[in-house]
């Protein structure tokens, strides 16, 4: 078909609706973070943990998460709660995948930036008279959190990315959007193109800005 | 009434399963073998001094890197038969995981290149080798030994990323999931297997790429 010619326009026109699936995209993923953050420290402190009971399962989960893809995780969840009829939102088990997934790897991200804490600063806490909680709160999670940024940023861009997957599960964000868009036009290519860029345009920007806010946040060399 | 649903599992579809698995391997090994090809010449391209080479391989390394693969999918897929090109899913497929995975590959191959320190450039200078020669007998060799673990590392990631050409409905494992959940309706047990087969796949490699590491970093 030697005689195609390329129509922007007709995406062009479209793009408001576009955009507001990259505002679901970047809500979606936004919120991943912040619970995967919590689901990764509270796995990592299983992981590092004495006790072999909360240790094997914490590993276990990291280890299947890690080995097996987001996709089958997502349709693992979503068509596994219909099966047992429990009524769930596209979006609720598009979230619930992704923290898990995501959940996983914090977890490693968190424990190498916990163990790259010297012991003396644990020794030096508690014989200060620190509890645990008191110990990680003032001495360990800041120190952690310097080692912890650059692969955190990471991890946030491939959460951005990798939501787009949730458009198999028909939630409205970006990429579903662009989907609705090349069935209407018929232009698939001009469609998907656009919606690239954008996609490009949104992971450039946050990067840029990440590495900034790193810059203003870790002033003073390690 | 025929029974229009089935109850259970049955040894049909643990063959389907099984041809699905085969169809994943197929892919990723297609997809891993020809982007290692190209990366080897977006990587040398990347890490050479000379600018008109590597910011275009730049360039493409990031929009490769930052844009999702499932768009990258829908791309390849809809902008062949644009350009005249009728080829099966499965060359779309890989099509697509080659293009991916030859931009992380790069990346691999660059840091590969540099961390062969200067060093070992002005011995080969000094022994008459030009670049051709001393890539090819001295640095490469080195680089190699660098770049296995992260490329095993990469090999696991695309045996996960494989799973997204099930939208453009090759049957590969993620398809053969998704229509056998249709079939049956037992999607805890159907994906379950499905997860399990994967983990199959990935959890050697990744306790390989340890062993390997680990190997290698004791060698020196």
């Amino acid at each position: 078909m030697r005689g195609y010619v390329f129509q922007f326009r007709e995406v062009f026109q479209e793009l408001p609706m576009l955009l507001d699936g990259a505002v679901t995209t970047l809500h979606i993923s936004i919120l991943t973070l912040l619970l995967s953050l919590i689901v990764g420290t509270i796995g990592a402190l299983c992981r590092m943990s004495r006790l072999r009971w909360v240790r094997v399962p914490a590993t276990w989960y990291v280890e299947v998460i890690r080995n097996t893809p987001l996709l089958v995780q997502l349709f693992f969840i979503y068509f596994g709660f219909s099966q047992i009829n429990i009524d769930v939102t596209n979006y609720t088990a598009g979230l619930a995948g992704l923290v898990l997934n995501n959940g996983a790897y914090l977890t490693e991200i968190v424990r190498a930036g916990i163990q790259a804490i010297h012991k003396g600063q644990f020794e030096a806490g508690y014989s200060l008279g620190l509890s645990f909680p008191q110990l990680m709160r003032h001495v360990v999670f800041p120190q952690a959190f310097r080692v912890v940024y650059p692969p955190m940023c990471n991890q946030f861009i491939g959460i951005i990315l990798w939501s787009s997957l949730l458009s198999t599960i028909s939630v409205h964000d970006l990429a579903l959007r662009g989907k609705e868009l090349a069935s209407t036009t018929f232009r698939s290519f001009e469609t998907y193109a656009v919606v690239t860029l954008i996609y490009v345009a949104m992971t450039l920007t946050i990067s840029a800005a990440l590495k900034l806010i790193g810059y203003r946040l870790f002033r003073r060399p390690a | 009434m025929p029974q229009y649903v089935q109850d259970r599992l049955n040894i049909y579809d643990a063959i389907l399963l099984l041809q699905g698995l085969g169809n994943t391997v197929l892919l990723c090994v297609a997809g891993l073998g020809l982007g290692l090809v190209i990366a080897l010449f977006v990587g040398l391209a990347r890490a050479s001094g000379f600018r008109w080479l590597s910011w275009p391989a730049a360039l493409y390394i990031e929009v490769i890197r930052d844009s999702p693969l499932l768009m990258q999918l829908y791309l390849v897929f809809f902008a062949l038969p644009l350009m005249g090109l009728q080829v099966p899913i499965f060359v779309a497929g890989v099509a697509t995981l080659m293009v991916n995975a030859s931009a992380f590959m790069a990346e691999i191959v660059r840091a590969g290149i540099q961390a062969i320190g200067k060093d070992q450039w002005d011995a080969a200078r000094a022994l008459g080798m030009g670049y051709l020669p001393c890539m090819r007998y001295i640095v490469m060799p080195q680089a190699a030994r660098v770049m296995i673990p992260p490329g095993v590392g990469l090999l696991i990631g695309l045996i996960k990323d494989s799973s997204v050409v099930s939208v453009i409905s090759y049957i590969e494992l993620t398809r053969v999931g998704q229509i056998l959940t249709e079939k049956t309706f037992l999607s805890f047990q159907v994906f379950g297997i499905v997860a399990a087969l994967y983990f199959v796949l990935c959890y050697p490699l990744s306790r390989l790429a340890l062993y390997v590491e680990r190997r290698l970093k004791v060698g020196g």
